[in-house]
């Protein structure tokens, strides 16, 4: 227990420290390039998207339970949290004396993150449950329904602005880097954990070959559920920060696309590899952001932004991976210091690296039917 | 809701329903021989629309005749005949390499040619809805009013059906691929020549819903869009799911249940925006609690 | 009287109109060596998944220890001290050897998920736990030196003995046996006999087994029981059954 507090108390300083310096940085323009639009578009965003990428490995890459319904984890996050903000955390606010202001909107914008947090675990338990029958592609096809079915919802209701968008949120979360640092490193800090202990090969049995991991005693319903609650915790405490830093959002800003982005990033980077999911949760946003400064280019009549292709670029490479590299840039490996340390000194011990692994994503290691 | 309203939209409900199952039997045939969700069937949808407009928003040397009955059959053959090259394409380049692949790698790269397809539209065609500039007389049958175009949909779904049910029960071709369906390995001991029976699959799959997207575009006048394919893809593979997946009258069976059911609900004014969730509860509710669908057969896995 | 230690009591499974096992009652006692006998599709394997909880009898009681296993679902069963192979082998293939076995022995774990997320020193001290017995069921098994090896890397008779090792490593009672020598050539199946004497003599583990090779099968069995379409038609020594003319016929087809 007092470990987990120190390393809490660790991040938290070095979070809060960076955060004053980046602060600094920003609004005092010690860089030409570091602008409030650069800090969000190559530090803000990244974060979240690492967060989304790492908490959606836990479901498809480490459990093998291919999800495509993140975008509504993350929805169900924002607008509940925002719910909370706007309807019941704003009033409490106004009764609170000045003086105590900072300290009420930190415990306030912690629970609205708990709240949103809490409630997209208990979409991911609705989730999962149906999970207990469903394999495979069945499984993508109804999350993909939970997602659209969220946004539909969002999208009617009018006590969340409904098309409109959900405006006047309380944006509480101030400059952001600390809360999104925050969020970031306890999402890969748990996967870390579950995946270092003997519950994550628990987890990890799921994906291999779910009979055997029953017969061998793992409760797979458990696991698997536990996955969907996990990875949609996180994603809705992503959306709460995301809805507390805008100030507004739009159902928009949950279509099926940011879905299938996650799906790209977590394959990119190898499924089950958390450290493979950081670098492409980054990597592929950061990438996006740099197409905007190429120039327009005139295609077919009409003027593009090179970053109207990026779409078209993520499902290319989407293809492309599965065809010539199912595995994953890292596949299931973490990359650390040891293995960088390997890779740069070329050393005779390769021989001693395992042979090359096989691609094994299906729980069942079906494969297309072939004579 | 009145009586007629009801009428009204059950037939709307029809219509729509017949074109999920133009779709649905593209994804039900293909599940059935390979086993794998074929992602990108609604964006072929799509691009058949596509070809619709592209076809009567210009002259093209007066071939195709706005109003003329031969030029809007002619266009929908050259839609058909579009959609079944780029069915074969997308099997050759993105599904064959990975015949041998576990079945989630073949998922996704299923979803990403679908997006691929999206985005390449929006690209070429750009984002503002398309409507093929052709209008339909509307008759009044006792209180519930038909355009023209929608009993041309209609009987013209109902006669491709018809001739795929032909195609599947009578022809050498149909035999080939029900024994691909039933048992690959023993079709390809026997020597069935599978490769060909999986090409001809997507061809034909591909080219009904090729057709059921010229229609659209064509008879019911829809605005196409980048996305116009998707969800009509997503819910007609739901309609094949409903009717028990790799059955062919099931999907037929799933798709004009999933229509009628979409208009009913729809035409309640507070149910209305709901509509598109609609398939996606009655998709939970049929894997949960009959998995093999109306008309499948349950299959024990085996241990 | 002591109550064996798994016993079948008219147990009968039926997929649709196919019945596999019919009305099949039998009995293991604790310390027994047992092999179960019987031509292709006689519903060994069936028996097996009925056992562990694979498929729920269509009716019928299974027992072990007295207990009820009916509604159980396998990962309960496990946990009450029955572990299996399977025919055709499934280990994790994705994974290493050592972690195969760590799986098996995860049976016996106390700490809790959230506790892993945070890891809690528990954990910390249970992980060593479970990878020193699984570390001593591959020494065991003489399995130390591809700990590190990919499972899907293995040649085939290392694979199920992999199997063999994930098994025992969830501390079972009774270890069901699918097909232990198949594929193996006569001096790894000598090796396996010798290793399936030694986990009854030197841990004391029950085992029933499914064999098809009869030099496996009348060379390690104390008894031996046949099954033919679902039915149990013999049962005794292995001498006995060599010479069992119902077991002949069942093999050879009708008497000529």
């Amino acid at each position: 227990m007092v470990r987990q507090i120190f390393w809490c108390g660790v991040a938290i300083a070095i979070c809060w420290a960076l955060d004053r310096l980046l602060q600094a940085a920003v609004y005092g323009q010690w860089f030409g390039w570091l602008t409030d639009y650069t800090y969000r578009a190559f530090i803000l965003v990244p974060l979240l998207f690492i967060t989304l990428a790492v908490s959606l490995n836990l479901i498809n890459g480490i459990t093998g339970q291919f999800s495509l319904g993140h975008a509504g984890f993350f929805a169900v996050g924002a607008y509940l949290s925002a719910g909370f903000s706007v309807y019941f955390a704003s009033g409490w606010l106004a009764q609170v004396p000045p003086a105590w202001q900072g300290v009420a909107q930190f415990g306030l914008l912690l629970m609205a993150a708990l709240i949103g947090a809490g409630a997209a675990a208990l979409f991911g338990l609705i989730v999962g449950i149906p999970t207990l029958r469903l394999r495979g592609d069945y499984l993508a096809i109804a999350t993909l329904g939970f997602g659209e079915i969220v946004r539909v919802l969002f999208e009617n209701l009018d006590l969340f602005g409904a098309q409109r968008g959900f405006t006047g949120i309380p944006t509480w979360v101030g400059f952001g880097f600390f809360w999104y640092a925050l969020l970031a490193m306890g999402c890969i800090a748990v996967s870390r954990n579950l995946l270092k202990s003997t519950h994550g090969l628990a987890f990890l049995s799921v994906r291999e070959d779910e009979t055997a991991a029953e017969v061998m005693g793992v409760p797979t319903t458990y696991y698997k559920v536990a996955a969907f609650v996990i990875g949609a915790m996180f994603a809705g405490a992503a959306g709460a920060l995301l809805a507390h830093r805008e100030g507004s959002i739009y159902p928009v800003d949950f279509k099926l696309d940011i879905s299938i982005v996650v799906v790209t990033m977590v394959v990119l980077g190898g499924q089950g590899s958390i450290t493979g999911s950081v670098l492409a949760g980054a990597g592929l946003k950061m990438l996006e952001e740099l197409l905007r400064l190429l120039p327009v280019v005139t295609l077919f009549g009409r003027e593009f932004q090179p970053s109207d292709f990026r779409m078209l670029a993520f499902a290319l490479v989407l293809i492309l991976m599965m065809i010539f590299r199912p595995q994953g840039l890292l596949g299931h490996r973490e990359l650390s210091w040891a293995t960088l340390r390997r890779w740069l000194s070329r050393s005779p011990k390769r021989a001693s690296v395992p042979p090359a692994e096989t691609p094994s994503l299906s729980s069942e290691g079906e494969q297309m039917r072939q004579p | 809701m009145e009586l007629s309203t009801i009428a009204q939209q059950l037939v709307n409900g029809i219509q729509s329903g017949a074109i999920y199952a133009l779709i649905a039997v593209g994804y039900t045939m293909v599940y059935g021989i390979l086993r794998m969700i074929n992602f990108a069937h609604g964006e072929v949808y799509m691009v058949g629309a596509l070809v619709a407009w592209l076809g009567t928003s210009r002259d093209w040397y007066g071939v195709v005749s706005h109003s003329s009955t031969g030029g809007l059959v002619l266009l929908i053959a050259t839609a058909m005949l579009v959609c079944m090259t780029l069915g074969v394409l997308i099997e050759r380049l993105a599904y064959r390499p990975l015949r041998h692949a576990p079945r989630l790698i073949v998922l996704i790269t299923a979803i990403g040619m679908s997006f691929l397809l999206q985005n390449l539209a929006l690209i070429l065609f750009g984002a503002d809805p398309k409507t093929v500039p052709l209008t339909w007389r509307t008759v009044q049958l006792g209180g519930i009013s038909v355009s023209l175009g929608q009993l041309v949909l209609l009987i013209a779904s109902l006669s491709f059906m018809a001739g795929l049910q032909l195609l599947v029960k009578r022809t050498q071709f149909g035999r080939a691929m029900r024994a691909v369906s039933e048992d690959f390995q023993a079709a390809a001991l026997m020597g069935v020549p599978y490769d060909r029976v999986i090409v001809g699959t997507f061809a034909i799959g591909a080219a009904l819903a090729g057709a059921g997207g010229a229609m659209t575009a064509i008879f019911v006048g829809a605005p196409v869009t980048p996305t116009f394919g998707f969800m009509p893809g997503v819910k007609a593979f739901v309609s094949a799911v409903l009717g028990g997946i790799g059955n062919i009258p099931g999907a037929v069976l799933g798709g004009l249940l999933l229509g009628v059911i979409e208009a009913l609900v729809g035409g309640h004014p507070t149910l209305s925006p709901f509509r598109d969730a609609i398939a996606f509860c009655l998709l939970i509710a049929v894997l949960l609690f009959r998995p093999a669908g109306l008309l499948g057969r349950a299959v024990q896995e085996k241990v | 009287m002591k109550t064996p230690l798994l016993q079948l009591q008219q147990v009968t499974m039926r997929f649709g109109g196919l019945i596999a096992v019919r009305s099949l009652s039998l009995e293991v006692d604790a310390g027994e060596l047992v092999g179960l006998i019987g031509p292709n599709g006689a519903g060994k394997t069936t028996v097996f998944n009925v056992i562990t909880g694979i498929y729920r009898p269509t009716e019928g009681d299974i027992r072990f220890q007295g207990r009820s296993l009916v509604g159980l679902k396998p990962h309960q069963i496990t946990r009450l001290g029955i572990a299996r192979t399977f025919q055709n082998i499934r280990l994790f293939r994705g994974l290493t050897v050592l972690e195969n076995v760590r799986i098996g022995a995860f049976v016996r774990h106390r700490t809790r998920l959230w506790q892993a997320a945070l890891r809690f020193k528990a954990v910390e001290k249970e992980d060593a736990e479970l990878e020193a017995r699984a570390r001593h069921w591959l020494e065991v098994l003489e399995l130390s030196a591809v700990a590190d090896v990919r499972a899907s890397a293995l040649p085939y008779g290392l694979q199920r003995r992999v199997e063999i090792a994930r098994a025992l490593a969830t501390h079972p009672q009774l270890i069901l046996l699918d097909e232990p020598a198949a594929g193996m050539n006569p001096n790894e199946s000598e090796e396996l006999m010798h290793l399936i004497r030694r986990l009854r003599d030197e841990f004391g583990v029950t085992i029933l087994l499914i064999e098809h090779d009869m030099r496996v099968v009348m060379g390690v069995c104390e008894r031996v029981l046949v099954l033919d379409y679902g039915e149990l038609i013999a049962e005794g020594p292995p001498e006995a059954i060599r010479n069992d003319p119902r077991v002949i016929e069942a093999y050879l087809g009708e008497p000529v």
